[in-house]
């Protein structure tokens, strides 16, 4: 194997590998190594020091409890790189980079290691005999202000890189970004990074890029570094993107995760002899989802901002819901035909961990397919601006914190020392807004929610 | 309970917590559980120091915490939640105490409901805390006043220690202070490792939050 890397290296002239992992909190943390250290740290990869996963996004060290994967007086974990993520790098001509996973010394996957959670949960899937196909849209904000410039001002009157009217797809729109759009899909083809859309979003300065569809861990893998690629050529031209939820006023940013289901090569989701085209599984699927939407809704939500694009007609779901082709729903089911078959779950929000986010979601259905779970009545209205006797989603962190405490089906396909680390990472992250300069009170986006989260999440 | 029932608003603020917290230790203590039982008014704190704010509607005998500072509060109290009984505490700003001498007297009564002894609290955190998961088996708490110990859990060499003057002891054990607060700002020491403090310090936060009382 080693023999192999070090062709793959030679090949691409690479000085420098940057190994790329994801946090819980979606960070994504690496090293840069020379040539030589990174081959001579395979299999395991670098070390980092274990408190990288106990710091919360503001720097500060997360207290309250404890899981294993820790080390009483704090200790190594390592960067384990998968070699099938080795990509040479568009722009830095001589770097290359590689997604890792989190282990522990002995090169056991870490419970919290997100993207070793979504490759328990796909493999758990593949145990029902099912594979998922996902496609992320990813959404941000671009900014014509630098990072510096932005952090000068508080992030606040920033100027956006777009009309300042509320409409989206516009194509004069989407010319004001073509600096940092193009330059991004260039990146992202020397990646090969398959891309299928941008266009300009609703919002002042939002884009929107929708990746196609692939397996759920590249699926995850290339959302992360999409994100990343973006940032580096905002940084790179002298501007500024985000992925906050809500950064401003206008619409926020959402994480729609499209997924399908596929048994022995065929579109699992889909039966032709059914009146609505949905198979068993399909119903069952979308039943499981129903009935951990409170639950996975912490991990589709996960900061305090997430929360400021829960607000009536921006577009977010609010009630647990599903429908043919509504998008007002939280989960709008496309039925129609074997080709497009597929849920769209609408909940995320922009700044969710990928992979959190989607093993969420894929335990969210195993557990519908192996409970046979039905599914309760099709939302066929407009899913905004209902009463309260509609089965609401949790509206904060600690509510949906709390849900997923309680939903013991999901901790089992998660693994209990995930979900008992991020339910006690979403209180800490609730207890650091309110008692370090948030405002409970505020009904739009705060400066504490800024200053953390604009050009971290 | 005697005297008052403390409702606290739906999906809380640690603030909201922590005040009716202390209220319900004061519900708890005889004499201040009549106090609260005859109060009426309204109450607004509001922190020195960042956005934090509670509002205390006491309807004699009924008490409802929540959020924010409400425009129509009959008394308002500015003083920094963080820091509000230590000997370094500043002084509180009070609002209206002239036209609700009744209500005031009564709000100084009931929101500092008396303590015992830096070891008859960490005594009480103890009894609180030493069941949970990952806890230490044994604590000894060391004043550095005078040197005496207290030594709490199981016999022998103790898992975790910690170290303070009676005053930073009494405020992290009653539920004033947090612990990993007090230790990484110096107020006290600690001898133990990462696992036990952080535990402790979960306990700790759940104590101020008015957890257990």
């Amino acid at each position: 194997m080693n023999e192999n890397v070090e062709e793959w290296l030679d090949r691409h002239q690479i000085a420098t590998v940057r190994t790329e992992g994801a946090s819980p909190d979606g960070l994504v943390l690496g090293k840069h190594l020379s040539r030589a250290k990174f081959v001579r740290s395979l299999p395991l990869g670098p070390a980092i020091s274990d408190i990288a996963f106990a710091y919360d996004v503001g720097g500060m060290p997360q207290f309250g409890w404890w899981d294993d994967w820790r080390q009483e007086c704090l200790g190594d974990i390592h960067q384990r790189p998968d070699l099938s993520t080795l990509i040479a790098s568009p722009n830095r001509p001589g770097m290359a980079s590689c997604v890792v996973d989190f282990t522990d010394t002995g090169g056991e996957p870490l419970a919290v290691c997100p993207r070793s959670v979504l490759r328990r949960t796909v493999d758990r899937l593949g145990r029902l005999g099912l594979a998922a196909r996902v496609a992320f849209e990813i959404e941000g904000m671009a900014f014509l202000d630098s990072y510096g410039e932005a952090r000068a001002k508080g992030f606040r009157d920033l100027s956006p890189m777009g009309v300042a009217a509320p409409l989206g797809y516009l194509t004069h729109d989407a010319h004001r970004m073509t600096g940092l759009m193009d330059e991004t899909v260039r990146r992202l083809d020397g990646m090969g990074i398959a891309w299928e859309a941008w266009s300009a979003e609703a919002a002042p300065g939002q884009f929107e890029i929708n990746l196609e569809p692939t397996d759920p861990v590249t699926a995850a893998d290339q959302t992360m570094r999409v994100r990343q690629v973006l940032r580096e050529v905002a940084l790179d031209l002298g501007h500024s993107v985000t992925f906050m939820a809500r950064p401003t006023e206008g619409y926020g940013n959402g994480a729609h995760i499209h997924h399908s289901i596929v048994r022995e090569g065929s579109a699992a989701f889909y039966d032709a002899a059914t009146p609505d085209g949905r198979s068993s599984l399909m119903r069952h699927w979308i039943g499981g989802l129903m009935a951990t939407m409170p639950a996975a809704h912490s991990f589709l939500t996960p900061t305090v901002n997430s929360y400021r694009r829960m607000v009536g007609f921006a577009a977010a779901p609010l009630v647990v819901s599903w429908a043919e082709e509504n998008k007002s729903v939280a989960l709008r089911v496309i039925s129609r035909d074997p080709k497009v078959a597929r849920v769209e779950h609408r909940v995320g929000a922009g700044d969710v961990n990928p992979y959190l986010a989607l093993a969420a979601i894929l335990a969210g259905g195993i557990v519908g397919v192996e409970g046979g779970i039905e599914p309760p009545a099709e939302l066929r209205v407009v899913a905004w601006g209902l009463p309260e006797r509609f089965p609401h989603l949790p509206d904060s962190l600690q509510s949906s914190a709390d849900a997923l405490e309680q939903d013991k089906a999901m901790a089992d396909v998660l693994g209990e020392q995930l979900v008992h680390h991020w339910v006690n990472t979403r209180r800490w992250e609730w207890l650091m807004f309110n008692t370090t300069g948030g405002d409970p009170t505020a009904s739009s986006v705060t400066d504490w929610e800024l200053h953390r989260y604009f050009d971290l999440v | 309970m005697p005297g008052a029932d403390i409702v606290v608003e739906k999906d809380p603020t640690p603030v909201v917590l922590g005040v009716a917290g202390t209220l319900k230790r004061s519900a708890a203590n005889r004499r201040l559980a009549r106090t609260l039982g005859r109060l009426s008014g309204v109450l607004a704190l509001r922190s020195s120091v960042d956005r934090q704010a509670v509002t205390v509607r006491f309807r004699r005998g009924r008490v409802e915490v929540g959020r924010g500072a409400a425009a129509d509060a009959d008394l308002v109290i500015t003083l920094d939640f963080n820091n509000m009984s230590g000997p370094d505490a500043p002084s509180p700003k009070i609002k209206g105490a002239v036209r609700h001498p009744v209500l005031a007297l009564g709000v100084a009564r009931v929101m500092e409901p008396p303590t015992g002894t830096w070891q008859q609290e960490a005594a009480e955190f103890w009894a609180f805390a030493r069941d949970a998961e990952r806890m230490p088996r044994s604590l000894r708490v060391v004043c550095t006043d005078d040197g005496a110990e207290l030594d709490l859990g199981e016999p022998g060499e103790p898992d975790y220690e910690v170290q303070g003057s009676a005053a930073a002891l009494k405020s992290v054990f009653s539920g004033s202070s947090i612990l990993g607060e007090d230790f990484l700002a110096g107020k006290i020491k600690a001898v133990g490792n990462f696992e036990h403090a952080s535990v402790l310090t979960g306990r700790s936060i759940a104590w101020v939050m008015g957890e257990g009382r």
